[in-house]
């Protein structure tokens, strides 16, 4: 407290505690949220948890009208300047929870896009820990909050203008290394050397021996595109069959010669190629063989909707410019693909032009997928506060060629409360149409490529549940399943039914929190309150079976990471009896309502060709009236054996995208009901011991699963080198991953394709024309989540 | 009452206050713990509990509310119109509470020796009053917007304006067959009128199309386009903070309260009804109609802005027209023509 | 008392209506005009002519000046106040017609009698009656140019 130029008197005692009471019982947050911790905060105020008890419901869009900034989830260097911005737009006196391990100190995401701890830009009154922390946690933070407004602080001076007294966020900011450790172990190890750098082995993960036999990458079936020697005929020279991949049919292309042949492939009779899935880049500078590759591969995917199966083109590019031809004159899906690949690795692509990074910073230096960029934030410079008001987003005016006297430009994001998350879109508007619009993504960019490459096999698994963090195992599965294709593991069937049963309820999860913020974005505010009821009751089956909830980190490489526990079988019959009632009510409230129909009826069309051309998948594909639905065209997880059908919807628009994902949840709970009737009973993790951790049960057993459990917790396991693609129906669309094996511990690469990529880039062509309140319905109708888009 | 220069008594001045003094007490203290009720509603609607912390059943957060808004820190952004910025809000919440004086709220009572009429003032053309207050109104929502320097706010302004020019003509049309019926402007001759039945009984349509109206004069979800949320941040009051946007907020409650109690007087008969008391009667009325706002802000999605102009203009424009045509013929043919 | 009241607000009113005049912000000469429009209701009232004053507000405050407001904001004109002042060219024809009008009503206030209020107070049923009966064919033709310049602003919008 500083000088007091009138003593405190009892008036004034007595009217800090008067004004305190008021102000700790009317905190109002701002309704903003940065990830996953995000969902949970938003849990909070639902029915089950109601923070609206301590009268703190009143969600503010505006920062001037909050009392209270909850940082929930990761604090992105992208991010970081609009969040000192908004801390400083708030009116006094405001106060700071800082919500997760990301917004405390970085957590898990040590990682060169991400401040370590929001606490660097500005002050935070009370931490909740928890990655991500229930809703309680949350609502104690909220209490504790309550309790320091109580107890600490002094507000009647400040209030009436006198000296002295103390109000609002009065902790000082910590200074990366100098108030704050920069040992990512936390503070108190100094003495202590960082393992594995400077007393152990300079690569730890390196196999003791290479001389140890290992089982060569098995080879995998795949389709008959009727393509022997056409290419190699059409092209002479130029096109070579890679007799080496094992997962799909692959060509190496000379870089200048792919539009031409991506264009022969995509119109070609036959099975033609009509999506491009995915451009994925590798930086080979790393390479244990060094010799045998170019300095560059880029892996482009390609999809066929006729003979239902992948195809890989891999093009080289070599130097300190390297450069490989455009694909965006064939397929348009390619721009925001090839931004990232110039983005991440500095590859340029000739024919298209300017080349804008995508997802990092515009005044980012450097390429971060390049081996040689830093890892982790803590190998980076200190992140402060004078970085945050340094680094500014680029002007909305710079996202258009022109923008004429009658048009507006508005910044909708990277904060808003309609955009589900932070990413930024420019809308060019004539009164309240929307004549043209541009995204500025990656503020939710959390390096999640980067990290792979630095762990365990085993241990990115937890990393990729942070993707879709609504679809929680979804992502476990899929990445998985890639590494189990590379490794040749089969799983046995216990596994595979408990994992489609895991992946089913998540899918419905996924699709609940979906219609209630969709019916939020048209204004409708109730049904998210019921439909999270639900998602509710899905997590306590969740919980129950793996612990976690909206990352439960559960899936192992072979199988799961436990037996099913008892009791399981009641509580998901309890689910499908609470269930379709709800539904039928959802479709009672929703399927007439007049205005609901109003606005979605024909918003936002995108017709079946556009659909395809643009990469969409999923849902929003099957909208469009294509049946398309890998579960059913290129099975995994055992999804051939189980009966259910593919919803589509004719039209493409705002309602058919609605009314398929609705009936998507009945086939979703179809499944788990045969899942629930015909589980099998036996191991629920493989017995390969090469590449899975045994259960602790066995190695208490025997010693040689004792042997294999250590070999594989600490030094990791090592698939066999090569590289897979293959990709899950995840609730969003199709989720892929591209692992690239080495032979070691870590993989070398790990591409994910994430399925709200290619919709997102679609969202200008589906909201041309519309208004801003349709535009707000079709992000909310096409599904998609921040993680999801900038991993 | 008009203008003659005569010399009130002091008696008559004297209750005259009290009776504004009563008025505003009673509204503001209602329209306070209608955000609380408000509150409590939805939580009940979507399945909650509601705050319930603050003092018996959390009876108190209002209190806490409003300690909170009026300490918080008064701002004005750098770019904006200061002097418009300060005064938008009182703009947005003076003609609400002003319109108040027009509304018979109880039966006369006795005091004194002479009949004291439970109304602030019994304007021969309260009617016209009424309107003339509720299109004023809208210069506080578009002021603020305007005044704030921002894009959001100003967006907002532009829907408010558009929205309530647009619903005050469906509006003032749909009282025109009430008068017809009541054949005067003033307030307390409408409520006497309808001693023999309310005008919701004979004017059904005209009564749902002033419910419309009045649903998007107080700017309420399924019209709450000037501050929709999810996309205009807060709309109109985004750069509001501390007590002004606390009057904003407030503003909507009154207008609500002052538009049930003008649904009631206008169509439900006032402060008529059987066996109660008539000040209940009245009250009873506006809480119900507060109540149904409540609970059709629980239940519906947001309008376009395109259907909303499409509703008024297209659709209840012409119906309040064709009803009073259709009004006026009935009125003919029962042969009390006015003319 | 009416005497007091009716100088207050003359006085609000001409100030006003000067600021308005002189305002340089569009929006700030709205808020001006609109001032004064409700001090000439007051004057109305205390003229015993309570319709006219309604009519005043309900019309020229609540909807002209609404829909001037909603276009000014919706051209968003920049910042206007920052221009030039008008030139003494531009003063002058307006000068001219006030002086003008000035004189006119100087002129036809001299030779008012004063004092003489009609014996009975004009109710809104014989304004009525007597607009819509002795000057029923006017109304009929104003109302007729009235939709005349609706069909024709939706022809104009219509088109672009």
């Amino acid at each position: 407290m500083t000088e007091e130029t009138t003593p405190d008197n009892i008036l004034l005692t007595n009217l800090d505690d008067l004004i305190n009471w008021g102000r700790a019982n009317s905190l109002w947050p701002m309704f903003f949220g940065l990830s996953c911790c995000f969902v949970e905060m938003m849990t909070s105020f639902t029915s089950r948890y109601d923070v609206s008890r301590f009268g703190a419901e009143v969600l503010r869009g505006t920062p001037r009208e909050a009392d209270l900034m909850v940082i929930a989830g990761t604090v992105f260097k992208k991010m970081a300047p609009s969040i000192l911005r908004l801390y400083e737009q708030m009116a006094e006196p405001r106060w700071v929870i800082s919500m997760g391990s990301c917004a405390n100190s970085g957590g898990m995401y040590d990682v060169y896009s991400v401040v370590q701890g929001v606490n660097q830009i500005i002050p935070v009154d009370v931490y909740v820990p928890g990655c991500p922390p229930r809703p309680e946690a949350f609502m104690q933070g909220l209490m504790l909050l309550q309790e320091k407004i109580r107890k600490e602080e002094r507000p009647a001076r400040p209030v009436l203008h006198l000296q002295g007294g103390s109000q609002g966020t009065t902790r000082p900011l910590l200074v990366d290394g100098v108030s704050k450790s920069r040992d990512p172990r936390g503070p108190g190890m100094a003495g202590i050397p960082v393992r594995g750098v400077s007393v152990g082995h300079p690569k730890a993960w390196l196999p003791r021996s290479d001389d140890m036999w290992r089982q060569p990458a098995p080879r995998h079936d795949y389709p008959d595109f009727g393509l022997s020697g056409e290419l190699e005929g059409l092209f002479p020279g130029m096109v070579e069959l890679d007799r080496g991949a094992t997962d799909m049919l692959t060509y190496r292309v000379a870089p200048q010669l792919l539009p031409d042949l991506l264009r022969h492939l995509k119109g070609r009779g036959g099975s033609s190629f009509q999506r491009l899935e995915d451009i994925a880049a590798v930086d080979n500078s790393c390479r244990r063989e060094r010799e045998k590759f170019a300095d560059f591969t880029v892996n482009y995917h390609l999809l066929s909707f006729d003979t239902p199966g992948r195809l890989r083109l891999k093009v080289d590019a070599c130097g300190v410019r390297p450069e490989v031809g455009s694909a965006t004159s064939v397929f348009p899906a390619a721009a925001w693909y090839e931004r990232e690949v110039y983005d991440m690795f500095g590859i340029r692509f000739s024919g298209h032009e300017p080349l804008r990074r995508i997802l990092m910073p515009h005044d980012w230096e450097g390429h971060p997928l390049r081996k040689e960029h830093p890892f982790r934030a803590t190998e980076m410079a200190p992140y402060t506060i004078d970085d945050a008001r340094r680094h500014q987003a680029l002007p909305a005016s710079d996202f258009f060629d022109r923008t004429g006297d009658d048009t507006m430009v508005l910044n909708l994001g990277p904060q808003h409360p309609g955009t589900h998350g932070v990413i930024r879109c420019i809308l060019k508007l004539e009164g309240e149409e929307v004549v043209d619009l541009d995204l500025d993504i990656g503020y939710h960019h959390r390096g999640a490529e980067k990290i792979a490459e630095r762990q365990h096999w085993h241990q990115f698994i937890p990393y990729t549940d942070r993707i879709d963090y609504l679809a929680g195992v979804q992502n476990n599965l899929a990445y998985v399943n890639s590494v189990e294709q590379l490794c040749g593991i089969t799983v046995p069937e216990r596994a595979v039914v408990t994992r489609v049963m895991l992946a089913e309820l998540f899918r419905i999860a996924s699709h609940l929190v979906w219609l209630g913020t969709f019916a939020a974005d048209v204004g409708a505010m109730t049904p998210v309150f019921y439909t999270f009821t639900d998602r509710e009751k899905i997590f306590d089956i969740v919980e129950l079976i793996t612990g976690g909830r909206m990352h439960p980190a559960w899936l192992r490489i072979g199988g799961m990471a436990d037996d099913l526990p008892e009791g399981w079988d009641v509580a998901v019959g309890n689910l499908l009896d609470w269930l379709p009632p709800r539904l039928r009510e959802y479709h009672d409230l929703l399927d007439r309502n007049p205005v609901f129909l109003a606005r979605l009826k024909g918003v936002g069309e995108i017709s079946r060709e556009d659909a395809i051309e643009w990469g969409l998948s999923g849902p929003n594909l099957r909208a469009c009236g294509v049946e398309w639905d890998l579960r059913r065209k290129i099975p995994y997880c055992g999804y051939d054996r189980f009966e259910f059908d593919i919803p589509t919807a004719v039209g493409g628009d705002c309602w058919a995208r609605y009314l398929v994902r609705m009936e998507e949840i009945n086939q979703s709970l179809r499944i788990v009901k045969q899942c629930l009737n015909s589980m099998p009973a036996g191991r629920w993790i493989c017995d390969d011991y090469r590449f899975v951790i045994p259960p602790k049960r066995d190695a208490l057993q025997d010693i040689e699963s004792l042997i294999h459990h250590f070999v594989n917790v600490t030094r990791g396991i090592s698939p066999p080198p090569g590289e897979n693609y293959s990709a899950i129906e995840a609730p969003k669309g199709e989720c892929g991953y591209f692992v690239i094996s080495e032979g070691l511990s870590i993989p070398y690469r790990v591409r994910i394709r994430t399925p709200s990529f290619p919709h997102m880039q679609a969202l200008p062509l589906m909201s041309r024309g519309w208004l801003v309140a349709d535009f707000l319905a079709i992000l909310g109708s096409v599904d998609f989540v921040l993680a999801d888009l900038d991993r | 009452m008009a203008g003659a220069d005569v010399i009130p008594d002091p008696m008559e001045i004297t209750l005259v206050i009290a009776k504004i003094g009563l008025v505003l007490l009673v509204i503001l203290t209602l329209a306070a713990y209608l955000v609380f009720a408000e509150r409590r509603i939805l939580a009940w609607i979507q399945d909650r509990k509601g705050p319930n912390r603050v003092g018996p059943f959390g009876l108190l957060q209002p209190l806490a509310d409003l300690i909170k808004l009026l300490t918080k820190e008064d701002f004005c952004p750098p770019a904006g119109d200061r002097w418009l910025f300060f005064l938008a809000p009182a703009m947005a919440a003076i003609p609400a509470i002003m319109t108040f004086a027009i509304v018979p709220f109880g039966a006369p009572v006795r005091i004194f020796g002479r009949d004291l009429p439970m109304q602030v003032a019994d304007l021969h053309v309260g009617l016209l009053l009424f309107m003339a207050l509720s299109s004023i109104a809208v210069y506080g929502v578009a002021l603020g917007g305007w005044a704030s320097n921002s894009k959001y706010a100003l967006l907002g302004s532009l829907r408010g304006l558009a929205q309530l020019i647009s619903y005050e003509l469906s509006m003032g049309l749909s009282l025109v067959p009430t008068v017809m019926l009541a054949r005067s402007f003033r307030l307390s001759d409408i409520v006497a009128a309808q001693e023999g039945g309310w005008f919701i009984l004979y004017q059904p349509m005209a009564f749902a199309i002033f419910l419309v109206s009045i649903l998007a004069e107080c700017k309420r979800i399924p019209f709450d386009l000037p501050e929709a949320e999810g996309e205009l941040v807060a709309g109109f009051h985004t750069e509001y903070s501390g007590m002004r946007f606390g009057l904003f907020f407030v503003g909507e409650y009154i207008n609500i309260l002052v538009l049930g109690g003008l649904a009631a007087t206008f169509f439900l008969g006032g402060w008529q009804g059987p066996l109660l008391p008539g000040l209940l009667w009245f009250w009873g009325k506006v809480l119900a109609f507060a109540f149904l706002f409540i609970w059709i802000r629980g239940t519906l999605p947001r309008l376009r802005y395109d259907q909303l102009m499409h509703l008024g203009w297209k659709v209840l424009t012409p119906m309040a027209l064709v009803n009073i045509l259709a009004t006026a013929w009935w009125l003919y043919l029962a042969g009390s023509s006015p003319l | 008392m009416a005497a007091t009241l009716f100088y207050i607000l003359a006085t609000v009113m001409v100030i006003a209506t000067i600021l308005a005049i002189t305002g340089r912000h569009p929006v700030h000469a709205i808020v001006y005009l609109v001032t004064s429009f409700f001090a000439l209701a007051g004057i109305f009232y205390l003229l015993l002519a309570p319709l006219v004053a309604m009519f005043e507000v309900i019309i020229y405050a609540g909807a002209v000046m609404v829909l001037f407001m909603f276009v000014i904001m919706m051209l968003d004109l920049g910042h206007p106040e920052r221009g030039g002042r008008p030139a003494l060219g531009q003063w002058l024809p307006a000068l001219l017609l006030g002086a003008t009008v000035l004189a006119t009503i100087s002129y036809a206030a001299a030779g008012f009698a004063g004092d003489k209020l009609p014996a009975m107070l004009p109710g809104v049923k014989e304004f009525a009656v007597t607009l819509f009966s002795r000057y029923g064919v006017a109304i009929e033709v104003i109302s007729l140019q009235l939709l005349f310049a609706v069909v024709g602003a939706l022809y104009l919008g219509r088109r672009r």
